[in-house]
């Protein structure tokens, strides 16, 4: 296959994909327990990881915030206090 | 009168129960589940009719101001009825009644998940009790309450930050006098009927245990809690046991600009909302027949997903990176390609004429030049 072909397919699966998280923002109704967000992060075991022990740093060690770089290099700044 | 008793007694049943409770059972859906089969049965029975009738409202109105359905000759048959005489119905009639029932049906699932979705959508639940749902634990433990008119009237403060997760620590009962605490992220409840809890679901649970307190001497000074990771994915606590329970909500700090994408992010998406419900109403004023109708709603809803597309690629709302993520061109363009196709269809089916309009303006801005 070639690049150019290869390069819109990419773009038309990238679109959809798009699309469903728009779906997904706009008509989900979010009754779950744990944000979407954090049920993204609880899916991958690595992420995962660093997340509870975020949390336990948080709980146990009573850091006021913790910093969590997950796998994909998005990062997310946890704090127990208002 | 038997006979006028019972075949309104099976009509009422058809026509309005029915109806109203496929309404409520798409009304109350995840959390709120088991308000559906709560209630005393003259309650449950009364809120199915009042659903049922302003199901049947709706179809009414769609049939006769849609698809401009006469019914004069449905109220003279029911006129007859009512007269104990039986009105003459042809083969076809009794098919369109039958159509006609599960046409009703399928709109009250539709204008019960349309009604859950708004009240959660536009927060109805959280400013207002009358919308309010009968399971409470799910705005304590999902840290909406906070949200809540009365809880920023107690507490006196405006929530700032987003709640992302609920810790809890749970003081369990071993039977005598025995009691250990537990403590970790709540991933999931369970409810025993509408709004009595019966079992809490856990992940990264610590077990609290008492130790001996040393001072830089070993000599022991008194006693400490420590807490004891548990190997394991879920920790599942039956309510039954539970003495009571603390609950602290874990909280995302938002960097400047990620605040600031957040805030325009919410302001855009209420319009954007509004949008979707103006344009789900579009399509049914236009003199289009009515297979052209839906097929334009169709396309109408497909041009709206795309401008939301092109808008989310751009501003990246759901992307949680610090610095700012970059724009692929190819989703772009796709999208682009996508909402022009979706724009032409809604165009040529509903009868709008715009495309010609836009094809006359070009051709003259051509013949200028």
């Amino acid at each position: 296959m070639n690049k150019p072909v290869k390069n819109t397919l990419s773009s038309i699966y990238l679109t959809i994909i798009e699309a469903k998280k728009v779906l997904n923002d706009f008509f989900n109704s979010d009754t779950e327990v744990m944000s979407q967000d954090i049920k993204n992060i609880m899916q991958n075991p690595e992420d995962r990881k660093k997340y509870l022990d975020a949390i336990k740093q948080l709980k146990v060690e009573n850091k006021k915030r913790a910093e969590v770089t997950f796998s994909n290099n998005e990062k997310m700044t946890l704090t127990l206090e208002e | 009168m038997n006979l006028n008793i019972t075949f309104f007694t099976i009509l009422y049943i058809v026509a309005l129960i029915i109806p109203g409770v496929f309404f409520k059972r798409f009304y109350f859906q995840g959390p709120f589940s088991k308000q559906f089969g709560s209630g005393p049965f003259a309650d449950r029975l009364f809120t199915s009719l009042l659903w049922g009738v302003a199901s049947q409202f709706v179809a009414y109105k769609i049939l006769k101001d849609v698809l401009s359905l006469n019914f004069d000759d449905t109220w003279n048959r029911i006129k007859l009825l009512l007269n104990n005489e039986i009105p003459d119905v042809s083969q076809d009639e009794l098919e369109n009644s039958i159509y006609y029932f599960f046409g009703t049906v399928l709109l009250s699932m539709v204008l019960g998940s349309l009604g859950f979705w708004l009240v959660r959508y536009f927060k109805f639940d959280l400013y207002f009790k009358v919308f309010r749902f009968s399971n409470k634990w799910h705005y304590y433990l999902k840290g909406e309450i906070l949200r809540t008119t009365d809880f920023k009237k107690a507490n006196n403060k405006p929530v700032k930050k987003i709640v992302k997760g609920t810790l809890v620590d749970v003081l369990i009962n071993y039977g005598g006098n025995g009691t250990v605490l537990f403590t970790g992220t709540l991933t999931q409840y369970s409810l025993k009927n509408e709004s009595e809890l019966e079992t809490l679901y856990l992940t990264g649970v610590s077990r609290y245990k008492e130790i001996k307190d040393t001072d830089s001497d070993g000599k022991i000074t008194g006693t400490k809690m420590v807490a004891k990771s548990i190997p394991g994915d879920i920790f599942a606590i039956p309510y039954p046991n539970v003495l009571n329970f603390n609950v602290q909500y874990i909280y995302e700090e938002k960097p400047y600009f990620r605040r600031l994408r957040y805030f325009t992010h919410k302001a855009i998406k209420f319009l954007l909302v509004i949008c979707f419900l103006i344009i789900s109403v579009l399509p049914w004023f236009s003199t289009a027949e009515f297979s052209r109708k839906i097929v334009g709603l169709i396309f109408l809803f497909s041009s709206w997903l795309w401008i939301v597309v092109i808008y989310s690629s751009t501003i990246k709302p759901y992307v949680l990176k610090a610095e700012e993520p970059k724009i692929n061109r190819g989703v772009l363009i796709i999208a682009a390609i996508f909402l022009i196709f979706s724009l032409v269809a809604v165009d040529r089916s509903l009868d709008y004429g715009y495309l010609i309009l836009v094809y006359n303006w070009l051709f003259n801005v051509l013949l200028r030049f």
